[in-house]
């Protein structure tokens, strides 16, 4: 090495060591930007069709959340929380940005706590800045950290379940305990594939302890107990919905195909083969991290591969269950688990050196800018909302009707569209219409036939491209010929 | 010998970044196609009876096309379908058949091109059809004076002029964008300074990477 490369070496050095000692500052910065980020996707009226339901659901008061959520396929905790937050920001014009921010929070809480505690573990900045950038970057933290559903919470409280666990095996502290066990059954609560997360959780603790700390398997089974007793009054619930599930639900059956959906849901991005990439170095941090594990033999190294058994395990079994029982396991079920998945990839690459972990971090980045990209074209670009509302208002009467031809779609139409004037082109009757016609058609749905048009005087003119959310369509406008 | 493999890993890396850009072996779709325009039906389709469609791509690799179609009751499953592409000397650039029952789809019929064309210079595409069963298969068109997508411009049945479109869906393959070139060259640079990472580590001077 010649000494203009030691000097470099050694400046490189000396700013690294200076960052590390503002490691905690530097982690709140990155989890306040990555929020930052977050928070500019909300400012948009799109709902889709769950955020409708979420939109819909707590308009009632909390006992018909609670039965609303029974009679469908969700534990109560989430649009619980949703129902306190439109409590106390009473807000009609801004009710859809307090829950867009009511979900956020959660996000911003794990990326803390998890940065943090990587910091604090290995005692290195990138690391913890590794578990943010991962989770924010390379998972679709930037479509479900805005969601109005469960997703964001149940993220909270798995990560933070998982984290209470390693604190509660290393030093066994009535209020990791504590911690450990609320999480858990917040986790319960929030999303049934969450218990699922917590339940394996449960079970990997006990493997830590029936292996290395058989003496604390007592206060494991305490826990477990407490935390069962806390969860039995939506236990009855749980068996009901697993029961009505089990005979009809829209969940496509699961093939090799599907299997594969599941990594391009959860790590891909517009551009091709982001998947495969993030894919080859989530493998080879975990090869790194079990070259660690066989030479060191560290705590941490083994909890490090257990984060990564959370994810796993969870689809695996979602995976199974549907196929010995019915198919009940969706791509997005898994999102709560991934932020352990995080802490692996954060874990295993903290043994790598400092300078490749910069290089992983700018990576993450350089994804991350694309995920942003894509997200802003999701919330603001792509969906041509404020075009389609501005076209209605100028142009829909009382009269008229709008007619679709995405029957799944309903649920979102009508949180734009007053229900009476919604239309599905099935149920349209041709022989009374006292209106026009405001086609919003779907590419490869059904079609206004020109039989009808001849046969009711109707002419039908292409107004552009239009659309709500995630649903593009051209807007046709339908009359009956002078 | 460290040397060589550093050598190596540069040069993989250098081959993927070219094989990105500017070879572009991955490409991103884009469509373009009629919407819900009303449709008439142009046939039938023989093969002395054909179509032919000019159109001028807005793309300069087309990846696969599609075209809307419709016959009698049911299809022949052993309809033969031929389909051509000529650039605007009349020179083919492309030639293809394919059996009924070999489309995923009975009402739109699908043909794997993957060919490189000028972009903004005149083509045309032909379809005709061998069919022994009385089953006759007819394109289908936008109304009269209705020209979509904006690639199409004249179609002939039988060489005489008709003033409608085909039914259409053109899907092109473009080069990867600059947000995609970098998402791409950053994840080989990334993988070649892991492989530079191991390769200082490999057994010799220095042992252990953990």
């Amino acid at each position: 090495m010649n000494n203009k490369t030691a000097k470099i070496s050694l400046t490189a050095q000396k700013i690294y060591q200076k960052m590390n000692e503002h490691g905690q500052a530097l982690i709140v910065m990155a989890s306040l930007l990555v929020t930052a980020l977050l928070v500019s996707l909300c400012f948009n009226n799109n709902v889709h069709t769950d955020e409708a339901y979420t939109m819909s659901l707590i308009k009632n008061d909390f006992r018909g959340i609670i039965e609303g959520t029974a009679g469908d396929v969700h534990p109560p905790l989430y649009y619980i929380i949703a129902k306190i937050a439109a409590i106390l920001f009473p807000t009609q014009t801004y009710r859809l940005l307090v829950q867009k921010i009511v979900v956020i929070i959660p996000v911003t809480l794990t990326l803390l706590r998890g940065g943090l505690w990587v910091l604090k573990k290995t005692e290195r900045l990138f690391p913890g800045l590794l578990f943010i950038a991962s989770l924010s970057f390379l998972v679709c933290t930037m479509e479900y950290g805005v969601q109005v559903r469960m997703y964001s919470w149940g993220l909270f409280f798995v990560t933070f379940c998982g984290l209470e666990a390693y604190e509660v095996y290393l030093t066994g502290k009535t209020r990791h305990w504590i911690c450990f066990a609320v999480c858990g059954v917040g986790a319960a609560y929030t999303h049934y594939f969450s218990f699922v997360s917590a339940v394996i959780i449960c079970g990997l603790l006990f493997v830590a302890f029936l292996l290395w700390k058989r003496k604390e398997l007592l206060h494991w089974l305490i826990a477990v107990v407490l935390m069962f007793v806390a969860y039995l009054p939506w236990f009855f619930v749980l068996l009901g919905q697993f029961q009505a599930v089990n005979t009809s639900y829209w969940i496509p059956e699961i093939t090799g195909e599907t299997i594969l959906t599941y990594f391009t849901w959860a790590f891909g991005t517009d551009v091709p083969y982001t998947t495969v990439m993030t894919l080859i170095l989530l493998v080879s941090g975990g090869v790194i991290g079990l070259v660690s594990i066989f030479r060191k033999r560290a705590p941490l190294d083994v909890f490090s591969v257990f984060c990564w058994m959370v994810p796993f395990l969870t689809c695996a079994g979602g995976v199974i269950v549907s196929w010995i029982f019915s198919p009940i396991y969706y791509d997005r079920y898994v999102y709560p688990a991934l932020g352990l998945l995080c802490v692996f990839f954060a874990l295993s690459w903290s043994h790598a050196e400092e300078w490749y972990q910069m290089v992983l971090l700018l990576f993450c980045c350089v994804i991350g800018v694309e995920r942003y990209r894509e997200a802003i074209d999701l919330e603001y670009l792509t969906p041509n909302t404020d075009l389609t509302m501005a076209y209605l208002e100028e142009n829909l009467d009382e009269e008229d009707i709008v007619v679709y031809n995405f029957s799944v779609y309903r649920l979102i139409y009508e949180y734009y569209v007053d229900g009476d004037q919604l239309v599905d082109l099935q149920d349209v009757d041709w022989d009374n219409l006292d209106g026009d016609i405001y086609f919003l058609y779907t590419y490869n749905c059904d079609e206004i036939s020109q039989s009808i048009l001849d046969a009711y005087g109707l002419v039908m003119e292409n107004e552009g491209e239009m659309g709500v959310e995630q649903n593009n369509f051209i807007m046709y406008h339908v009359y009956k010929a002078e | 010998m460290k040397k060589f493999l550093y050598g190596i890993a540069g040069a993989v890396c250098v081959i993927c970044m070219i094989l990105i850009y500017p070879i572009g072996i991955i490409r991103t779709s884009v469509e373009s196609h009629n919407g819900a325009d009303g449709r008439i039906s142009v046939g039938p389709l023989s093969a002395e009876a054909y179509t032919e469609q000019y159109f001028v791509p807005q793309f300069s690799y087309l990846q696969k096309m599609s075209i809307a179609v419709t016959y009698d009751v049911i299809q022949d499953e052993n309809a033969v379908v031929f389909f051509t592409i000529k650039d605007s000397t009349g020179e083919e650039v492309f030639s293809t058949s394919l059996t009924a029952s070999e489309f995923n789809s009975s009402s739109f019929y699908e043909f794997p091109v993957g060919i490189s064309l000028k972009k903004g210079e005149q083509y045309s595409w032909t379809v005709t059809v061998e069919s022994s069963a009385s089953e006759q298969i007819s394109l289908l068109a936008t109304l009269p004076d209705v020209i979509t997508p904006v690639e199409n411009s004249v179609l002939y049945y039988n060489g005489e002029f008709t003033s409608s479109a085909a039914v259409v869906d053109y899907v092109y393959g473009t080069l990867p964008g600059k947000s995609h070139i970098l998402t791409y060259y950053s994840f080989f640079v990334t993988i070649f300074l892991l492989a530079v990472m191991v390769i200082r580590h490999l057994p010799g001077k220095n042992s252990c990477l953990i």
